[in-house]
């Protein structure tokens, strides 16, 4: 009778299924507050998928990935997955909620017209810092200089973190030296390559996806970093009574930001799910949400004048000269080879 | 009824015979293929047969790849590494292994199984936890971290981290392939004869010259099985140098995972699979020819 | 006649640092999952609470259900395959077969599992449950062959001549005279075979769809991830289970570990 009682019950939840709405996103990307909301609109359970690098995520759509609902893109992905056949044509007539965005931040050249995708938030990249090292060693990280140039290099050896992301190192070598950090000119890149080869015996690691314990623990003093990992490493470090004092500051060079967009792959198995959660999660509530919860920044004027003023003074999440924050474009397919040859060869190189 | 058509000899075979074609052969033929092809615009590889500008079908095949793999330094660099760690792990394995093996099949019998359990045991639990448990030994706030940086501070010497480095990439190789030379051994040293030895020292001979001039050499195929064993797969690994090793720690495995799951050049890493699967095909047929040269030692076996 | 001679002071005492230096990093392990303190420096005092935060730890319990799943399925299909290639290459002559068979158990899992995920993203079969489990079917399947032509080795075959000559059918010899015999290697094999996809992460790492998570790909990640006792409690957890598992298949075919 029990077994009886059992198998009915098993069964009728399985016909009541939830509806599933599958993201696939970076972590720590919407409020908590945002989906507790956004799951009663929808009637649904939003499960994330988590990914920590953008050319993992389009590896992974390039193995037949699927089953999302939404992607977050960033940047040069949009146009990556609309070359693979990945994603859909966007109908803005279902995402009104499309005019609260920032039109600076619309008509990139990764998808002109926004035809495939509608920006979500950016994260700018910088370099964030253990505050009582550099102030021993005399050293204020405004500059990419500081993880380039031997002469700091020396002082820092072993305490220095990277992204493991080609584009990103490349972007910041590129910027020291001057140069458009989205330039095909083959001389500038292998540049930027000497560059990088000669600076990495000095860093410790390539890291994008833990970097921030290594600043907590103390034994990293200098990091490549994303704006939203510093906002809750600093708020983790202040609630555990940690002595580390972290603090970052853009680079005077200019720095990268990913721009990430919301795209729905054609794969999704229901897209009317997918319209209503993009469309709430560009909502000025959500965006509020997501700025004041993770530092995320959003590409919201109206919006940002909601938040407090000790978010939006932060250079390194609201950076104020936008113009020397870049968006990292799509390659051309040799360039693309070639600085993949080129990655492979630094990441393997033993020194 | 025989049913001639269906022998028995099919009906047996070709299940696992189409199963293992299709999911071994296959694979290895399409990936000796993609070798041969040029990497693809957006990772991944270009489509096989396409059609030139008369319509006409062209093969498109291209040695780029095996270009790339045979001129460039690091890669050389990289598999010479990985057949000295392994040639170094299978000598270290041999010199801890040897012994284990040879008190658990000496012991009394009825602690055999028991002692035989004991060793099997920490090889049954995943390796990823065999590594773990050196990250924490080899850890900066470790015991054996600071007992050896002490005795090296005495010296004279600077601290040296054990953890990221060659030496944590090794002891973790050595301790993950231990049971692979040790139950070969075993499974040898089990089928003495104690009689032989118990004669020789009647005659005369010290325990040590009872090892070295019985034990030993009758011992060799099971060193031979154990060592192929151990040899073999240590050259593909990739998960401990990417967990406890450093920039010059890394092996062949971690350029050809990079290649698949990063990169994606899969023409790539498929050349680099195949140079890998070459030398390890060598390897084991040098150790089956030396074992089939030891089975004329096969006398004075109970 | 004696069965073993004296072990010498030397042999004991190398033999002994062999079998201390296999258990006292899991010892120092295990121990460490009751440490109260996170970053497993010194001894700061006895608890339970890591294990408390892994049986709430639902992705790891999600992928722990996972692995178990897979294993099962895996196991199965593997045993009747196996089964099959094994008593196959007992009684007939198959080189072809032979050397296949021993190919998943020689070559290197990178290898495999390269070639593996070539060939699905070639065919443009989606990673996901289903070819984590056909990767381990493929080698899984080799084990319980070899496990069952030993087994068939010391079997005597005039069995099934006797059962065909008192006029049974092929197949009624099959399933009732030779597989009752063989069935402690079956089963042993199944248990190895359970137990090597249990414990798989290379094939898997490569053939796993994203979502598709195991226990060993769970554990992989958070060692990438950040290192915490709770490691060490699901290490512990791991090791028990696996006690169970070996003794229980030891128990059921002692001549497997040869």
């Amino acid at each position: 009778m029990k077994k009886f009682i059992f198998l009915l019950g098993f069964l009728i939840n399985l016909a009541h299924a939830e509806k599933i709405l599958n993201v696939y996103i970076g972590s720590n990307y919407i409020a908590d507050d945002t989906i507790t909301r956004l799951q009663k609109i929808c009637n649904c359970r939003i499960s994330q998928n988590y990914f920590n690098d953008n050319d993992e995520m389009l590896a992974k759509i390039i193995a037949g990935a699927s089953g999302y609902n939404v992607i977050v893109a960033t940047s040069y992905a949009v146009d990556e997955l609309t070359k693979m056949g990945k994603i859909m044509p966007l109908d803005f007539s279902k995402i009104p909620n499309i005019k609260s965005i920032d039109p600076k931040f619309m008509n990139q050249n990764y998808d002109k017209g926004n035809k495939y995708s509608v920006p979500y938030a950016y994260t700018p990249v910088f370099l964030s810092y253990n505050q009582d090292k550099m102030k021993a060693l005399g050293i204020v990280p405004d500059t990419w200089a500081v993880v380039f140039d031997p002469k700091y290099l020396v002082k820092l050896k072993g305490h220095i973190t990277m992204f493991s992301s080609a584009r990103h190192v490349f972007a910041a070598a590129l910027l020291y030296m001057g140069k458009d950090p989205n330039t095909t000119n083959k001389t500038d890149l292998e540049a930027a390559r000497k560059i990088i080869e000669k600076a990495s015996p000095y860093w410790a690691k390539f890291d994008s996806d833990s970097y921030y314990r290594g600043l907590l623990r103390g034994d990293i003093w200098l990091a490549m970093s994303y704006s939203i990992d510093i906002y809750k490493t600093i708020q983790d470090a202040a609630a555990s009574h940690s002595p580390i004092r972290i603090s970052a500051m853009l680079q005077k060079e200019g720095n990268m930001y990913e721009l990430d967009n919301m795209v729905i792959p054609k794969s999704s198995p229901d897209k009317g799910l997918s319209y209503s959660f993009i469309n709430n999660a560009l909502d000025p509530q959500s965006a509020y949400e997501l700025s004041r919860a993770t530092g995320s920044s959003i590409p919201n004027s109206t919006t940002i004048k909601r938040l407090s003023a000790d978010l939006t003074d932060i250079d390194w999440i609201y950076p104020k000269d936008m113009k020397k924050m870049h968006v990292l474009e799509s390659y051309d397919p040799d360039t693309r080879i070639l600085v993949n040859e080129m990655w492979t060869e630094i990441q393997m190189e033993c020194h | 009824m025989k049913m001639s058509f269906l022998s028995e000899k099919k009906v047996l075979s070709i299940p696992p015979l189409v199963y293992l074609i299709c999911l071994f052969l296959i694979p290895t033929i399409f990936m000796i293929v993609i070798a041969f092809r040029e990497p693809g615009s957006y990772g991944g590889v270009e489509p096989i047969i396409g059609h030139g500008n008369n319509h006409q079908i062209q093969i498109y095949f291209s040695l780029e790849s095996f270009k790339y793999a045979f001129t460039n330094l690091f890669i050389w660099q990289l598999f010479l590494r990985s057949l000295i760690f392994s040639a170094l792990t299978t000598i270290i394995c041999l010199l801890i292994g040897y012994p284990l093996a040879f008190v658990v099949a000496r012991s009394p019998r009825k602690y055999r199984d028991i002692l035989l359990l004991l060793v099997i045991i920490p090889f049954w639990s995943s390796f990823l936890i065999r590594v773990y448990a050196w990250m924490i030994i080899l850890g900066p706030q470790s015991g054996v971290s600071h007992a050896i940086n002490f005795v090296l501070g005495i010296l004279g010497f600077a601290p040296v981290d054990l953890l990221y480095s060659s030496f944590a990439v090794v002891a973790c190789l050595v301790y993950i392939n231990l049971p692979f030379m040790v139950l070969p051994l075993y499974a040898n040293l089990e089928k003495h004869d104690i009689a032989l030895i118990e004669a020789s020292r009647d005659l005369g001979a010290t325990r040590s010259e009872a090892f070295w001039k019985i034990t030993m050499p009758l011992s060799l195929p099971g060193i031979l099985a154990g060592s192929g064993l151990v040899f073999i797969p240590c050259i593909g690994m990739f998960v401990v140098p990417e967990l406890v090793g450093n920039n010059c720690s890394l092996m062949i495995g971690n350029l050809i995972k990079q290649q698949f799951l990063q990169t994606m050049n899969w023409p790539l890493g498929s050349v680099t699979s195949i140079i890998m699967t070459l030398s390890v095909l060598c390897v084991s047929l040098a150790v089956g020819f030396m074992a089939s040269r030891l089975r004329g030692l096969r006398y004075a076996r109970k | 006649m004696q069965e073993s001679s004296k072990l010498s002071k030397l042999s004991l005492i190398s033999g002994g640092a062999g079998f201390l230096f296999l258990y006292i990093p899991l010892i120092v392990l295990i121990l460490y999952s009751f440490n109260d303190s996170r970053i497993n420096v010194g001894w700061v005092g006895f608890t339970f609470k890591w294990y408390k935060v892994l049986f709430s730890d639902e992705l790891l319990i999600k992928a722990a259900i996972h692995s178990l799943l897979i294993a099962l399925t895996a196991s199965i299909v593997s045993v009747i395959l196996g089964t099959l290639a094994g008593v196959a290459l007992h009684k007939h002559k198959l080189p072809f077969l032979s050397s296949l068979i021993m190919v998943p158990i020689a070559a290197p899992e990178l290898l495999v599992g390269v070639s593996l995920l070539l060939f699905f993203l070639l065919i443009n079969f989606t990673l996901g449950f289903a070819s984590i489990i056909l990767a381990h079917i493929a080698f899984c399947l080799s084990f319980v062959a070899i496990a069952v032509r030993t087994r068939m080795h010391g079997m005597d075959d005039s069995l099934i001549d006797a059962a065909r000559d008192l006029g049974a059918s092929p197949v009624k010899a099959f399933f009732l005279v030779l597989i009752p015999i063989i069935l402690p290697g079956v089963i042993a094999g199944g248990l190895m075979a359970f137990t090597l996809s249990l414990d798989d992460f290379v094939i898997t790492f490569f053939t796993a769809g994203v979502g598709a998570s195991t226990l060993p790909l769970a554990i992989y990640s958070m060692l990438k991830m950040g290192v915490t006792p709770e490691i060490n409690a699901v290490s512990t957890v791991i090791i028990l289970i696996t006690l169970v598992l070996t003794a229980t298949a030891t128990k059921l075919s002692p001549q497997l570990f040869k």
